[in-house]
């Protein structure tokens, strides 16, 4: 199937489980931000009709992502990375005047650069480039008193897709994505004519999912891990998921099909694939990094131009896995979550909110991306065209270079009252969402 | 060795300046080539990609000495971020006319560079490979 509608292409295909087929390749306009609608430059971000959001707070830093604790208050990560960032730890913030805007923030941790929290059992677990860290709390403390202990540490040391996301199940497991150090295996880095490795070296300790004791202390990567899905180039988004009773994640698409083969790319084409792919994370799967990549326009998994491929030839169905769902490339998915509040109306119960960064490898073409999407789901799976719930962060139309956004998104969690905090990277900015039907 | 030679570049002053062709058709080869090799990563206005890409313009490679822009690009970078491939599969023409349009362009109205320097430059890092 082929769809002309690049920019805002998304196929959704069924799992094992056949559904029917939903190919959702436009923006579901009815419950999307209103593109006429006015955007105000101080707020940063525009919302649909009935939502309001107010600045909850600005913090010098580059911003990663946020965990809220059941009292409210709400914790955010910075990090310093490939040249990036001043300040680095866990912000701590707390509203006690309910306007909407954070008035008690401490921080801690600030020797830790890192990107991922989430309370488990009532402890902050926080993932850094190498390890992750588990801070327990005295009581009502908004800053733990006690030092953090090693869950998992061990990783291999790396520039790219350092960061260690991860997900933690009903029965204890965390799930710790360990990035691809490269873009695709080639024996020279992204350099033109540089064939792909086979076996590629990056899968043994790296570009993939390994399996830990979220219980459990100072556990190495090499000795106590286990490798639960490989393949995965980065996946910046995973989570687990209460009701399905499985792990999701999104994953960032290779880059420079143009640049490194532009006999088999034109710059346009290049722009718009390989698509963002979004998985139910399974155990032994195999999701196709670095041999092959997802083609939405083509639907289909095709060979990478490192491996012989030449942009149309697939690779043999069942080899890898296939995406439940395909976002237009380049968007970077940098964090997802599922609405369980009761906030927001019935329809977003239990859909997915999906945290877009913004592309570079899009250039000369327009940069697009920067924006939070939500995707309704029908059981475990997604049900329909994805809407945008959030844009205007890049504070301009047209976005030629990504160092001109105002603000990148780049997380996003859910509040005890079922509002939503979502955060930006360049601005280090958090921004409180509430439905407020008007 | 070739970051070795680099090395030794970069604290070499640069003499000796060559003549300065002034060809418009150089500016317009040069910037189909540097869309073509360089813009997918250093954008359009040459401000790169914050933490990945870094910017040209100010760059002290691009606005210093003319040897040492040659051999970086030859060779590959080697910054804090994001590593740059090489891009010794230029001909010696692509490479200083891509070059002179990149100085002349983000690198302060920058002197041209020569198909001579390249060649001369790309067999002294070859000698040391």
């Amino acid at each position: 199937m082929y769809c002309s509608g690049l920019v805002v292409a998304l196929m959704v295909f069924s799992l094992a489980v056949p559904k029917t087929d939903v190919f959702a390749s436009e923006v579901n306009t009815q419950y999307s931000v209103d593109p006429n609608s006015p955007f105000t430059a101080d707020l940063g971000v525009r919302l649909p009709d009935g939502f309001k959001a107010t600045v909850y707070a600005d913090i010098e830093g580059y911003g990663r992502h946020l965990a809220v604790r059941d009292d409210g208050t709400l914790y955010f990560a910075l990090t310093v990375r490939l040249g990036r960032g001043s300040n680095m730890g866990i912000v701590a913030m707390r509203d006690t005047d309910n306007d909407g805007v954070a008035d008690d923030i401490e921080r801690f941790a600030t020797d830790i650069p890192g990107t991922a929290l989430e309370f488990h059992n009532d402890d902050l677990y926080y993932g850094s480039k190498t390890e992750i860290y588990r801070f327990s709390f005295n009581g009502g403390e908004m800053v733990p008193s006690t030092p953090p202990e090693v869950v998992v540490g061990g990783f291999p040391e790396q520039r790219l897709h350092e960061a260690k996301t991860f997900a933690i199940d009903d029965k204890n497991n965390i799930y710790v994505n360990v990035g691809a150090p490269s873009n695709a295996c080639m024996e020279e880095f992204r350099t033109r004519g540089s064939p792909g490795q086979r076996p590629c070296p990056q899968t043994e300790w790296q570009s993939g999912v390994w399996k830990f004791d979220a219980d459990g202390t100072n556990q190495d990567q090499k000795t106590n891990g286990s490798l639960y899905a490989t393949g995965i180039r980065n996946a910046m988004a995973i989570k687990w998921n209460d009701e399905h009773k499985q792990v999701y994640f999104l994953t960032h698409g290779r880059d420079a099909l143009f640049t490194l083969y532009p006999e088999y790319f034109s710059a346009e084409k290049s722009a718009e694939i390989p698509s963002e792919e979004m998985h139910v994370l399974k155990e032994g799967g195999d999701y196709g990094w670095p041999f092959s990549y997802f083609d939405h326009q083509q639907n289909k998994r095709i060979l990478a131009p490192e491996y012989g491929g030449d942009g149309n030839e697939s690779v043999a169905v069942g080899l890898y896995e296939k995406p439940i769902a395909a976002f237009p490339g380049h968007w970077a998915p940098n964090d997802m979550m599922f609405y369980t509040g009761s906030q927001f109306p019935s329809r977003y119960q239990d859909g997915a909110f999906i945290v877009f960064h913004g592309s570079w490898n899009r250039a000369p073409l327009p940069q697009r991306g920067y924006k939070v999407i939500f995707i309704p789901f029908n059981e475990d799976l997604p049900d329909s065209d994805w809407e945008v719930f959030a844009d205007g962060f890049t504070g301009t139309d047209v976005l030629e270079s990504p160092g001109d956004a105002v603000h990148r998104p780049t997380g996003i969690a859910q509040g005890p009252n079922g509002e939503l905090y979502i955060s930006s990277t360049v601005s280090g900015r958090v921004w409180r969402i509430n439905y407020t039907g008007e | 060795m070739a970051r070795a030679f680099l090395l030794i570049l970069i604290l070499a002053a640069c003499s000796g300046c060559l003549t300065v062709i002034d060809n418009p058709q150089v500016m317009v080869d040069g910037r189909s080539l540097y869309e073509r090799e360089c813009l997918a990563c250093h954008m359009s206005n040459g401000g790169g990609v914050p933490g990945m890409a870094p910017p040209l313009v100010g760059s002290p490679w691009v606005a210093g000495g003319r040897d040492a822009l040659v051999g970086y690009v030859l060779t590959g970078g080697f910054s804090p971020q994001v590593l740059m491939s090489r891009f010794d599969f230029l001909s010696d023409q692509d490479m200083s006319v891509l070059l002179t349009y990149v100085r002349k362009t983000f690198g302060e109205n920058g002197t041209t560079i020569s198909t001579d320097q390249v060649a001369r430059i790309r067999s002294e890092i070859n000698t040391l490979n």
